[in-house]
């Protein structure tokens, strides 16, 4: 089995509503930024793994409209709809396994188009919980008051969480700037579905990533610092009604999964991004990772992670595309020390079904 | 312990949802519609490696991955590559209403054009209509254009067949 490097990340600006552009185009601006940053043109791809959702693209089979921008005509284009990370771990498997050399991953969302209660509804089993009315807020409350019902954690850990994401937005440009608050501000809120409030769910947004992966002889053509996938572990949990949401051994064994292939032993990462649309799940995410929630802006979550502004889909791989940038170093105001390893997490399914974890580590 | 009994009558539910979007036409898109409300024309976009046109306009050409760099006109004419004639009614999604039957229906590769957009045409009668044959776009008069693919009204021939 090959080694696998990063050699080129991209995002577009992720927004609220970037009706300036279609989906396609919208990704077209992270796979420009990370073919540049590869130093490589698109012809130079020889495979395609995205990712995308049908229900917000708001057309069957909607990874047909991004062909020719991910530059997929007459070369294997898999896609899988659910998030991004998911796309690089196939993506690593098609070049660790030693049939391609260069992979273009990619994810795009834009969840200004539909409409997104509809689009939840429709994820949920039509005779016994449709017809409720049900979306992921009210999956996320029940599964909020289960989590501090526990005293596992307090909302004043999750407000503290939503506080250094908005914070840490001021400082990534590929997000925009939000309104700085207050611990107390975040608990004063409207409530969505209690004990949860409107800032608890990370805010919608339109935009899209792009991961570069290369063989180990390309990747040293290519770069003085490829990024390392050094481990890759993804697990999917029982369905949420059937189980307790502190019930995270899905995280659980695709953190190990992807540890066990490191030679990390038991040193710990420099950085953790970790993906989470609610901020008690990232509490939660964040802690088996082993991250310190009092380093969220630091070690966790440097770029501000969702609750500074993803979109689903593309939440895990915008998390990946940090990770690079923290280890070569080249984060900007954002950069955390001299970071040599990184967890990268993402998420998908309703109430957290499964969970994604990269390696990721700099060096020869 | 008792085993799963028997259904007397299989249960369906029916659903109903509207699934409403804002869809962002994006810039390749809406240039082409405005260019289609405001001048009646058609326009594609040339490649930058392979040279081919692209209709309807698009960034990356799909053929080669070039980039396209440059706007051209096409058409209104060109050539009927590939058409049928549609017998079974149906709802037209650009008028909300029933379209009469039967109708034309073709692949039509515009002059100047690398690719095919298919398009309504005027003609239904199979004995009319092949494949190499010229026609043209048909637009709607300048205050009826609204900026969608409606603007072409459909496509006839060039030179009208004879009545036989």
């Amino acid at each position: 089995m090959g080694r696998v490097a990063i050699v080129g990340v991209g995002q577009s600006v992720h927004a609220r509503d970037r009706n300036d552009v279609a989906y396609a185009e919208l990704l077209l601006e992270a796979i420009d930024e990370a073919l540049d940053d590869a130093g490589i043109g698109l012809s130079d791809v020889d495979n395609a793994v995205t990712a995308s959702l049908d229900f917000y693209d708001g057309r069957t089979i909607s990874n047909m409209a991004v062909a020719d921008v991910v530059g997929s005509y007459l070369k294997p284009e898999s896609r899988i709809c659910s998030d991004g990370i998911g796309a690089l771990l196939y993506g690593w498997a098609r070049i660790a396994d030693g049939d391609h050399r260069i992979g273009l991953v990619t994810a795009h969302c834009k969840e200004s188009e539909g409409n997104l209660a509809t689009i939840e509804g429709a994820a949920f089993d039509p005779f016994v919980q449709r017809r409720l009315g049900a979306d992921a807020d009210v999956v996320a409350g029940l599964g909020a008051r289960q989590i501090y019902a526990s005293g596992a954690f307090a909302p004043t850990d999750a407000a503290a969480l939503v506080v250094a994401a908005r914070a840490a937005s001021a400082v990534n440009p590929k997000v925009t700037t939000l309104k700085s608050m207050t611990v107390a501000e975040v608990l004063d809120a409207p409530r969505s579905a209690t004990p949860l409030g409107v800032f608890d769910r990370a805010p919608n947004r339109d935009g899209s990533c792009a991961v570069i992966l290369a063989t180990e002889e390309v990747a040293r053509e290519l770069s003085d610092s490829p990024v390392w996938i050094a481990g890759v572990g993804t697990a999917t949990g029982r369905y949420w009604a059937d189980r307790h949401p502190g019930d995270l051994s899905a995280l659980d064994r695709a953190r190990d999964g992807a540890v066990a292939m490191t030679g990390w032993g038991t040193d710990v990462p420099d950085v953790f991004e970790v993906s989470a649309q609610y901020a008690h799940e990232l509490c939660q995410f964040a802690t088996h990772l082993g991250a310190e929630l009092t380093e969220a802006g630091g070690s966790l979550n440097p770029s501000g992670g969702r609750h500074a502004g993803n979109p689903v889909t593309v939440s895990g791989l915008s998390r990946v595309t940090e990770c690079v940038h923290q280890l070569r170093g080249d984060a900007g105001p954002r950069q955390h020390h001299d970071a040599q390893r990184a967890l990268a997490h993402g998420v998908a399914g309703l109430g957290a079904q499964s969970h994604f974890v990269a390696a990721l580590e700099a060096g020869n | 312990m008792s085993p799963t009994p028997p259904i007397d009558a299989a249960l369906r539910l029916e659903y109903v949802a509207d699934f409403e979007y804002s869809y962002a036409a994006g810039k390749f898109a809406s240039r082409f519609m405005d260019a289609l409300r405001t001048e009646a024309r058609i326009q594609g976009t040339r490649c930058d490696v392979c040279d081919k046109v692209l209709v309807p306009p698009r960034p990356v050409c799909g053929l080669c991955s070039g980039r396209t760099v440059e706007w051209v006109d096409v058409g209104p004419s060109g050539v009927i590559t590939g058409y049928t004639v549609v017998e079974v009614p149906f709802i037209d999604p650009m008028t909300g209403f029933e379209r009469p039957i039967p109708y034309g229906f073709a692949f039509v590769r515009l002059d100047g054009a690398d690719t095919n957009i298919y398009h309504f045409l005027e003609e239904s009668r199979h004995d009319k209509i092949s494949i190499g044959m010229r026609i043209t776009a048909v637009f709607k008069p300048a205050p009826e254009r609204d900026g969608t693919l409606a603007d072409i009204i459909h496509f006839r021939a060039e030179e009208p067949a004879a009545d036989e």
